[in-house]
């Protein structure tokens, strides 16, 4: 007898949870990011918050950052953080390609491009 | 002990529980959510034998050597339809705390409480079953006289 079903949502079940409790509890999907315990008043979304902010918190954010950086639209210059381009992107290469690096990288580059056209 | 092992070990005790009410309440879900290592998330009601009712609230992050890291947990033993516990073991778990805080259990109100362990590392889903084992064959619990005893 089968007692226990292990599930495993992937991030955009997340991302979608967080923007239902925004428009539920703060008015508006789009602030999700504002969300805390103290304005969620049910105790079981309250608890699934809580474990959604402990643990994937971080993940969220970076997510949301990335595609603020790359609308659709857009071509993106440097992809996902494992296909980068070679040398085109000389903040993850020197520091690995981890995605925060790879994340400062853009933030620089945009930074600079903009200075540029000054 | 990380996430999978822990739900194995959930799984097991709950096949081989003898008092769990016949009552279909299952498949209960366990979710892992996508970090490395896995996180754990696991609310489930059961029903038990002479109308009691046991409500699990088991959350937990951990680390990658399969260590609890911060935990929210609740294990609410109650008369079925009673607001009060006969006993909850819990962390005071409105947000997630370290596996190193303290636990406590509520029994028989809500401000009766009762400090437990000084860390939560082994107060988990097998201690509230053996804190049920106890109580269907009337032996002290550890935080009762004469409790404390391997059993």
């Amino acid at each position: 007898m089968t007692m226990i079903e292990i599930i495993s949502p992937p991030l955009s079940h997340y991302h979608d949870t967080v923007r239902l409790f925004a428009a539920r509890y703060i008015g508006d999907a789009d602030e999700w990011y504002k969300l805390n315990e103290q304005v969620i008043t049910d105790g079981d979304d309250r608890d699934y918050f809580t474990f959604i902010r402990m643990a994937l918190w971080d993940k969220l954010m970076e997510e949301e950052f990335r595609s603020w950086m790359s609308p659709p639209e857009q071509v993106d210059l440097f992809g996902e953080c494992d296909t980068t381009e070679p040398g085109g992107n000389p903040g993850s290469f020197i520091l690995d390609g981890h995605c925060w690096a790879l994340i400062n990288t853009r933030r620089s580059l945009v930074g600079f491009s903009t200075l540029a056209n000054i | 002990m990380g996430a999978y092992q822990y739900a194995e070990i959930i799984g097991r005790l709950l096949n081989s529980c003898e008092y769990l009410d016949p009552r279909p309440c299952f498949p209960s879900k366990i979710e892992f959510a996508p970090t490395d290592p896995p996180s754990f998330y696991w609310k489930q009601k059961f029903f038990l034998l002479n109308d009691k009712v046991l409500t699990v609230k088991d959350i937990a992050t951990f680390d990658s050597e399969g260590r609890m890291v911060d935990r929210a947990f609740a294990y609410d033993f109650c008369d079925k339809g009673s607001p009060q516990p006969i006993w909850r073991i819990c962390n005071h778990s409105n947000s997630m705390k370290s596996v190193n805080d303290p636990c406590h259990v509520h029994v028989g109100h809500d401000d009766n409480e009762i400090a437990l362990a000084n860390t939560s590392h082994d107060i988990d889903f097998t201690y509230a079953m053996r804190c049920i084992k106890k109580f269907y064959l009337q032996k002290p619990q550890d935080w009762e006289e004469g409790g404390c005893d391997e059993s």
